[in-house]
């Protein structure tokens, strides 16, 4: 069974990381880390991505492909969807939103927008590679997440029991339908599982 | 000017509209004194400034086109506000719907639901500048808390200009959709 931390212990590693990214809205905030297997947490700082280790009081950079590097340089936030990892025959997989700017113009149309992807990470050897991608949320094309007006909309993304995968719901998708979809994990993929 | 607005008024699902592109670029000026379309600083074309989606020559040369072009924008966020507002049988306003709908077009969400009174409200910890079109202040970050609009008005004027850049830890300020509304109706 998963180890529950401490409260300092899980401080001390926020601190050694620094400040990390938050939604501040008057709706319920996002996770500011990720709780792995074995005492260790997945957390995001300037833009990278960190494994902190509280049994060892270590804090390690993961390394990221070229192209995932670029992505993640690039975003204006990046997000914890869920607080916990999941372990699907025997790998470690990781939920993030990596959100970028819809506009450079900050008055204008989307001007404060952003485009979001969501991305589920294979953690191993303190490496987080990308295995699926897909588009969750977009000013610029109206595809909302689903929201209550009471929790984060990020929470309308979560690991999903059965069949084990991933599940999204949106209160507008890119068709500008409700939608609820299911991405479930096969053969080492996540494909879109049939209603 | 009066040409917009008559426009304006043929078309449906579009009240708000005419603050927007007021705001974005003012009637009279959206076609400048050498008769070419006003270009935004990244390039947004004309009334409604929008640089994405793309223009076509004829949406960015025609002021016709180019208020189609932002209504049927304009359309799908009111579209989105409506079902955010409306979820779960909840009951809004028709000035509610205006400010989802002309935060949504900057950005974000005007309202979260407060379960007590069951009503929606303005998001109340985005405190904005009035002297500004969209800056704002998240109140719940400590180096803000306590301070009026005046006080982090004058910590943090002298870094507007720097846009993005010139955020913070010490000048905590941001772009908000909320203070984009809220600009909108007040101005």
């Amino acid at each position: 069974m998963r180890t529950i931390w401490s409260t300092i212990e899980r401080a001390v590693l926020v601190l050694a990381l620094g400040a990390v990214t938050t939604l501040a809205t008057a709706e319920e905030q996002t996770p500011t880390a990720v709780e792995l297997s074995g005492s260790r947490l997945f957390q995001q700082n300037a833009h990278r991505l960190y494994e902190a280790n509280a049994t060892r009081h270590e804090v390690r950079l993961l390394r990221v492909s070229a192209a995932f590097k670029h992505t993640l340089a690039s975003a204006s936030s990046i997000v914890f969807p869920t607080s916990h990892s999941q372990v699907i025959d025997g790998k470690e997989f990781v939920l993030v939103v990596v959100n970028q700017a819809s506009s450079s113009n900050p008055t204008g149309f989307c001007g404060v927008g952003e485009e979001g992807a969501l991305y589920v990470l294979e953690l191993h050897d303190l490496r987080a590679d990308p295995r699926f991608s897909l588009t969750v949320q977009s000013c610029l094309k109206t595809i909302d997440l689903s929201s209550d007006g009471v929790k984060s909309p990020y929470s309308a993304i979560s690991w999903n029991e059965s069949p084990v995968g991933v599940r999204v719901s949106w209160q507008q998708d890119a068709k500008g339908n409700e939608a609820t979809r299911t991405f479930r994990y096969e053969n080492g993929k996540f494909v879109e599982a049939t209603q | 000017m009066a040409d917009v607005v008559a426009y304006l008024a043929t078309l449906p699902l579009s009240t708000g509209f005419d603050q927007v592109s007021d705001q974005e670029s003012h009637f009279e000026n959206f076609i400048n004194a050498d008769n070419e379309p006003v270009v935004a600083g990244d390039t947004g074309y004309r009334m409604t400034q929008m640089t994405h989606p793309s223009l076509s020559y004829e949406q960015v040369w025609n002021w016709q086109k180019n208020v189609q072009a932002g209504i049927t924008l304009f359309q799908e966020k009111q579209a989105a506000a409506k079902k955010y507002l409306g979820q779960q049988g909840r009951h809004y306003t028709d000035e509610q719907l205006t400010m989802e709908t002309i935060t949504r077009w900057n950005g974000g969400a005007y309202h979260s639901w407060n379960p007590q009174p069951n009503t929606w409200e303005r998001t109340p910890e985005m405190l904005c500048d009035p002297a500004t079109g969209n800056v704002g202040w998240d109140m719940t970050k400590p180096v803000n808390t306590g301070k009026t609009a005046d006080d982090s008005h004058q910590r943090d004027k002298g870094t507007y200009g720097a846009m993005k850049a010139g955020q913070s830890d010490d000048h905590a300020w941001t772009y908000s959709g909320v203070c984009y509304a809220d600009h909108m109706v007040n101005h």
